[in-house]
């Protein structure tokens, strides 16, 4: 889920903080430039990992502040397409699940993508699974996929979007800057609680669904 | 800003979560003065991570357990983004397994060697914290 990414940034340092030792100072700096914030094609950034290099300090001419050159290490979310990951659904409407990993919510399911067949219920503005029962004469039992519910996806797209800042409050509501697309059509994939092994009914499921991978 | 090299190298939640420990001490030791607006993007997403990894397996995991389970985990021939999906996920049934390992029929041979995997990877590394109950709708 997190990569380690080697980046190169020139850094301003005041007057004041120039006595110091200069990395705190370099560190908390590069912190608040991306800390939180998605740089494109590169991911989500959480924080400062190490610095690796730091250049000389210049001072311009006309200014008292040190320009440094400094090479750093940054901890990114960007999970690889394949990963799998567990996330709490968070929203639910005919087009698919969103689902939130408390840090990151961008993470977007579409409905075509679903445990196969799924089935919208308008009234609840739900999906659920129809998992087809053994008994031919019993209705196909209705997993759903409500908000709250814990589930795992795999990862199949990172997508990055160049948002200007100073779009419509519309546009920038539903503007995402970095999007991951996942899929829950797989064995094993979905809520945890179809595949636990403890509950007996989710028991005989995973059996079947075995054998259905298999085939 | 450059990006010299956007994948210098994976982390593992532990990891992430060890260092967002030391960073989080590091900055209540250093703002003893005042926090500033700027530094709550960084608190913001270190509490909130923090939050998520809590309920993840590496919220008991340890760098000794990880480091063992790397030694016994040598025979599978895994590549290391399987590696690090099982100290990540820490698969209990055959199906999480199937779902981290590319072609697990041709990589296992033996039904054995599933089980195998998953009692060294249930015995190396501590169960996860119990999850806060869900309410459950299926029928």
């Amino acid at each position: 889920m997190f990569v380690l990414a080697l980046i190169q940034d020139t850094v301003v340092i005041k007057p004041h903080e120039l006595e110091h030792n200069v990395e705190p100072v370099v560190k908390q700096r590069l912190n608040q430039r991306l800390a939180n914030r998605v740089v494109p094609e590169l991911g989500l950034c959480m924080c400062v990992y190490d610095i690796v290099h730091v250049g000389v300090t210049y001072i311009l001419p006309g200014e008292g502040q040190g320009h440094v050159r400094v090479k750093f290490r940054m901890v990114v979310l960007r999970p690889f397409v394949g990963e799998v990951i567990e996330a709490r659904v968070v929203g639910s409407s005919r087009l698919g699940l969103t689902l939130s990993i408390e840090f990151f919510a961008d993470i977007f399911v579409p409905a075509d993508r679903l445990p196969d067949p799924h089935v919208y219920e308008e009234a609840e503005q739900i999906w659920y699974w129809e998992y087809p029962s053994e008994d031919d004469s019993q209705p196909p039992s209705k997993l759903y996929m409500d908000p709250g519910k814990i589930v795992k996806f795999k990862v199949v797209e990172n997508i990055f979007k160049d948002i200007s800042p100073d779009v419509g409050s519309v546009e920038a509501k539903e503007g995402k800057s970095y999007e991951i697309i996942g899929t829950m059509a797989e064995t094993g994939l979905g809520c945890v609680g179809w595949w636990a092994a403890n509950e007996e009914a989710a028991d005989e499921e995973q059996e079947e669904d075995l054998d259905m991978g298999e085939e | 800003m450059e990006i010299l090299n956007a994948r210098k190298s994976v982390l593992t939640n532990y990891e992430v979560m060890k260092l967002r420990e030391e960073e989080k001490n590091a900055f209540t030791a250093a703002a003893g003065k005042r926090v500033r607006d700027k530094d709550k993007m960084l608190m913001t997403v270190v509490y909130e991570t923090q939050k998520y990894l809590k309920t993840t397996p590496a919220a008991v995991q340890t760098q000794d357990c990880i480091s063992k389970l790397v030694k016994l985990l040598k025979p599978y021939e895994l590549t290391g983004a399987e590696t690090l999906q099982i100290i990540n996920l820490r698969p209990t049934a055959p199906t999480d397994v199937q779902l981290i390992v590319e072609e697990p029929e041709e990589r296992f041979k033996s039904e054995t060697a599933m089980d195998d995997l998953i009692n060294v990877v249930t015995s190396t590394l501590p169960p996860k914290p119990i999850p806060p109950a869900t309410p459950s709708r299926t029928t």
